[in-house]
C-alpha cells in the first residue's frame, strides 16, 4: 500500500482533518474533512495530458476530456453531470495540460456522494458516443478560436 | 477519430495514475466510503508514464535571444524567461524564494525603482514546471510608453537585481 495516514502535518490553527490513502487499484486519494465547508468539491488528476497525444492527432487529451463529460453507461444523457452540478449550487470543470488531465466539481455537502457517483463515472464506464463526439468537436474548436484573443499562448507558442 | 479517442483512453485511464481530492463538511469515514465504493471500481492495468525531458527543450543556440512580436491586447510588456533545473527541492523551494524577491513591490524592490523611473506600470514574477525537464522562470513587466521606447533600460535593471542578489546570496 502507498499510503495510508491522518497524520498529515498542518498548522495547529487549521481544524481540518485530513486522510491520505490508496484504493486496492492504486488509485490515490486525499481526504479533508471540513465542518464549516459550506459546499464541498472534488478533484480528479489523470497523470497524462497532451504530451503524448498520438502524432497524427495532436488533441486527442483535450478532445477525451470533453468527450468524458458526454455521458457514461450509468447516466447516459449528455447534459446530466453538469445540469446535477448546477441543480446542487455548484459547478463543474476540467483542463488539459501537458502532462495533467484535471476534472473537478463543487456542489453541496448534501449532493457530493451523488456527485462521486457521476464522476466515477466518468472513468469506469463512459459512453463515448458517436453523436456527441461530433458536437464536442465544435466545442474545442470554439476554445481553441477563442484563444487565438489571448495574447498569453501566442506568447508560449513563440518560446 | 473517435478510435484515437478510444485507444488513449484504454491506454492511459488506468487508476493507478490517477489521484482524487474531496472536502466536504462530512467526516472522513462517509468520504472514504463514497470514494471506495465508487472510484474503486476504476481499472488498473498499471501503466508507466514514459519520461517526458527529451528532447532537450532549449538547446546552446535557442537562448540568447530577443522575440518581438504585436499583442492583440492592448498592453505592452516585457517578459525575461530564464529555463532553470525543475524546481524539485520541496524544503526550500528556490524559485518561489526568487519569485517573492524579483515580485516585491515595497521600498527598495525592482518594481519600485522601475515605477520611480517612469518605466513600468506593473510587475509579475513566477515559475512553471515543464514536462519533466526544466523550469521556466518568468519576470512580466508592463511597460509604460517610456518603458517600451527604452526597453533595454529596463533589461538592464532586471540583470543589475539579479547580480544583487547573487551578491548577497540567500
Amino acid at each position: 500500500m502507498y499510503l495510508n495516514t491522518e497524520n498529515i502535518i498542518h498548522p495547529r490553527a487549521d481544524e481540518r482533518k485530513y486522510k491520505a490513502l490508496e484504493l486496492s487499484n492504486k488509485l490515490r486519494i486525499f481526504l479533508i474533512h471540513y465542518p464549516e465547508s459550506e459546499k464541498a468539491a472534488a478533484s480528479l488528476a489523470v497523470g497524462v495530458g497532451a504530451a503524448l497525444d498520438p502524432k497524427t492527432h495532436a488533441g486527442t487529451a483535450h478532445f477525451l476530456e470533453h468527450m468524458l463529460f458526454q455521458g457514461s453507461k450509468k447516466y447516459p444523457d449528455e447534459s446530466e453531470y453538469m445540469d446535477f452540478m448546477s441543480d446542487h449550487g455548484g459547478y463543474c470543470n476540467a483542463f488539459t495540460t501537458l502532462t495533467d488531465t484535471n476534472f473537478h466539481f463543487k456542489c453541496s455537502n448534501e449532493a457530493l456522494e451523488e456527485g462521486l457517483d457521476r464522476m466515477a463515472q466518468f472513468f469506469v464506464l463512459p459512453s463515448f458516443s458517436a453523436d456527441s463526439a461530433e458536437k464536442e468537436v465544435n466545442a474545442v474548436d470554439s476554445e481553441f478560436n477563442m484563444s487565438l484573443q489571448n495574447d498569453g499562448w501566442h506568447f508560449m507558442n513563440l518560446l | 477519430m473517435r478510435d484515437h479517442l478510444l485507444d488513449f483512453h484504454e491506454k492511459w485511464y488506468s487508476a493507478n495514475i490517477m489521484t482524487l481530492a474531496i472536502i466536504s463538511n462530512h467526516s472522513i469515514a462517509d468520504m472514504q466510503t463514497w470514494a471506495t465504493e465508487y472510484f474503486q471500481p476504476i481499472k488498473n492495468f498499471d501503466v508507466q508514464v514514459p519520461f517526458l525531458g527529451e528532447p532537450e527543450a532549449f538547446p546552446p543556440g535557442q537562448l540568447s535571444k530577443v522575440i518581438k512580436y504585436i499583442p492583440i491586447q492592448d498592453y505592452d510588456s516585457l517578459t525575461l524567461v530564464w529555463a532553470l533545473p525543475l524546481s524539485t527541492d520541496e524544503k526550500t523551494k528556490p524559485l518561489n524564494y526568487l519569485m517573492f524577491l524579483f515580485g516585491h513591490e515595497g521600498d527598495n524592490s525592482l518594481l519600485s525603482y522601475l515605477k520611480s523611473e517612469g518605466l513600468a506600470l506593473s510587475l509579475f514574477a513566477g515559475d512553471e514546471d515543464q514536462l519533466d525537464s526544466f523550469s521556466l522562470f518568468k519576470v512580466v513587466i508592463v511597460l509604460s510608453e517610456k518603458g517600451l521606447q527604452n526597453y533595454q533600460l529596463v533589461i538592464e535593471a532586471v540583470f543589475e537585481y539579479a547580480q544583487m542578489l547573487e551578491r548577497a546570496g540567500p
